[in-house]
């Protein structure tokens, strides 16, 4: 009987952690300047073999540049990925690895200049 | 140590960026030369005057990078060997670049990613960090301006890259036009579950090529 439970509780553990990893983890963070730019930052890891971080200002407008970096752990090893890739008001990095833990650097940039308004903000996942 | 960090990448920030948000992103696009294909070491970043004397007074610029840009000249060979010094520093640091980083590419731009073991001992990071900031925090930001990518060739690429991955199989790729498309392509994936071992293979040969060929950094997801 105590076997059987054992084994139970094992099968259950095994269920969660495959449910847990299925589930994406993900932080989002909006900001604003005091030049009026606004943008978000998302530090996502959405599988075990997908993870991005993104800094976008197009849908809120008043930006004129985001600058963003990543640091996604994994195989034991911390690495920096980025500036990102994309064009105009969004840059993204995207990682094919089971990453275990991701931080962004996400900067904004007032539009129009001078740059006075620059904001640096992270997120973490 | 951290405030300082930020508030020297915020300083170097604004003077890099101060020129190319007054003009406007419409202006910038229809001003920028392509750098594909060109001998890099033809090519260099001329600061205006101002802007040079902004990064003149500015103290909150690590002293290496003022001296490099007092002249108001940023050249490929500069821009080189301030990249080769961090290269050395990261790994004096107890850091590792990947193998054949720094990397020149096709638009004369190096790609570097930093790495290191998270056993390191304490400190480690912010050391590599430093390496990075001393050497590139002004002088990366200056030469991307150089090194931007048109907007005309970011539609051929996406192009291609639609193009590559239709051709090896991949359905559902005609309506991918725009970089968010491929990024929400790939997302929607590994939230469906269908982000295969093969899919990413097939995904990755087609990024690479399309990076390499068109010198964008950063296209294909890193592995």
């Amino acid at each position: 009987m105590k076997i059987l439970r054992l084994k139970l509780a094992a099968t259950l553990a095994a269920a969660l952690s495959i449910l847990l990893a299925a589930v994406p983890v993900a932080a989002t963070t909006i900001t604003n300047t005091t030049g009026g730019c606004t943008g978000d930052g998302t530090t996502t890891i959405v599988s075990n073999s997908y993870s991005f971080t993104q800094t976008n200002a197009g849908p809120y407008g008043g930006c004129g540049y985001v600058y963003s970096q990543g640091t996604f752990v994994y195989g034991g090893s911390a690495h920096i990925r980025g500036p990102g890739w994309g064009t105009g008001p969004i840059q993204y990095e995207d990682v094919f690895q089971n990453v275990v833990s991701a931080s962004g650097i996400h900067n904004l940039c007032n539009a129009g200049g001078p740059c006075t308004g620059s904001q640096q903000w992270s997120t973490a996942a | 140590m951290g405030c300082v960090r930020r508030a020297v990448f915020a300083s170097v920030l604004i003077i890099a960026l101060t020129a190319a948000v007054a003009c406007g992103k419409s202006d910038r696009d229809s001003r920028v030369a392509t750098t594909l294909g060109a001998n890099p070491a033809t090519l260099q970043n001329r600061l205006d005057a101002q802007r040079t004397e902004a990064i003149r007074k500015d103290e909150t610029i690590p002293a290496g990078q003022r001296v490099l840009l007092s002249d108001g000249v940023l050249t490929f060979s500069e821009y080189e060997a301030a990249i080769l010094e961090m290269a050395r520093c990261v790994r004096a640091a107890g850091g590792q670049l990947e193998l054949g980083e720094p990397r020149l590419n096709r638009r004369g731009l190096y790609t570097y990613s930093p790495s290191w073991p998270v056993s390191s001992p304490s400190g480690t990071e912010a050391t590599i960090r430093e390496c990075i900031e001393e050497n590139l925090s002004l002088v990366s930001l200056l030469w991307a301006e150089v090194v931007t990518v048109p907007e005309q060739e970011l539609r051929a690429a996406m192009g291609e890259m639609r193009n590559c991955l239709s051709g090896k199989g991949i359905p559902d790729v005609g309506a991918l036009s725009q970089p968010a498309d491929f990024h929400a392509f790939l997302r929607d994936k590994a939230l469906a579950g269908t982000l295969t071992p093969e899919f990413q293979t097939t995904y990755l040969s087609c990024a690479l090529e399309v990076e390499n060929n068109w010198g964008i950094a950063g296209f294909a997801p890193a592995t």
